[in-house]
């Protein structure tokens, strides 16, 4: 891994996508589900869900990365529409915002996310980034 | 559509177990989480809990408040304080004075430190 390749302050710029990531609602995710929260019928997926998956999606959509970054805040706004266990999640990843205040590295990161053609999440992830 | 005045308060026991679970379930693999020994050089001193995961504990008691309801929900919330790994975490809300839709909503541990903090809006889909 080349230093430079690093996903650091200085390279991100509003306005920047990251891709989509095709996430599938598979059976070893709902058993990680129901290991930590319990019981989860097949025809509803937690909205809590939704957000791992968009925690999966930020991931692995900005790598490599520093170690140590920092989850400050969330926004989320769910719509009525319920994927269900083994629907496939896309989720668009984007840079809306960053600043630099008392020596902290904010970065706020745009989410969508959709099962086909509709709209189940969008939310902001408001991070503090390591360097 | 009327909603209660508190949402139900559910309770989970974070543990390495349920971290590990967390990190497979969201490919959160941030050493702050999972490595004592870099967790030790930073300014938390041991692993912390994904704050999503305290998130979610919020979600699904949200869900069992609101359990087959349709609903859209509307959450803007800040991590406050880590949660140290095997801390106990208990998450819920109360609807605010004078308003219909609007909770506080909260995680919190069990001495009162409150973890995660925010509102809540509940938007009734007829």
């Amino acid at each position: 891994m080349q230093g430079e390749d690093i996903w650091t302050y200085r390279r991100f710029e509003p306005g920047q996508t990251f891709g989509v990531v095709d996430i599938q609602m598979d059976p070893i995710k709902h058993a990680n589900w129901q290991d930590i929260f319990g019981p989860s019928p097949e025809e509803t997926l937690p909205r809590g869900m939704l957000v791992a998956a968009m925690m999966e999606a930020y991931i692995r959509a900005i790598q490599p990365r520093p170690k140590g970054n920092i989850h400050a805040a969330q926004t989320l706004d769910f719509t009525d529409h319920m994927p269900r266990w083994g629907d496939t999640i896309s989720i668009a990843v984007s840079c809306q915002a960053k600043e630099e205040k008392k020596g902290r590295f904010w970065v706020d990161f745009g989410i969508r996310a959709a099962v086909e053609e509709n709209r189940v999440l969008s939310g902001t992830i408001r991070s503090i980034w390591a360097q | 559509m009327s909603f209660p005045a508190t949402l139900k308060t559910l309770t989970l026991e974070t543990s390495s177990a349920t971290t590990q679970a967390y990190a497979a379930l969201s490919h959160d693999y941030n050493p702050l989480h999972l490595d004592a020994d870099f967790a030790a050089t930073t300014a938390f001193g041991a692993p912390i809990a994904h704050g999503t995961m305290a998130l979610n504990l919020l979600m699904q008691a949200i869900s069992e408040t609101f359990a087959n309801q349709p609903i859209r929900e509307h959450l803007d919330i800040r991590f406050s304080a880590p949660v140290k790994v095997g801390e106990t975490i208990l998450a819920g809300g109360e609807r605010r004075a004078g308003e219909a839709d609007i909770y506080d909503i909260w995680v919190r541990k069990p001495d009162g430190t409150t973890t995660l903090t925010g509102t809540l809006h509940i938007e009734a889909v007829s």
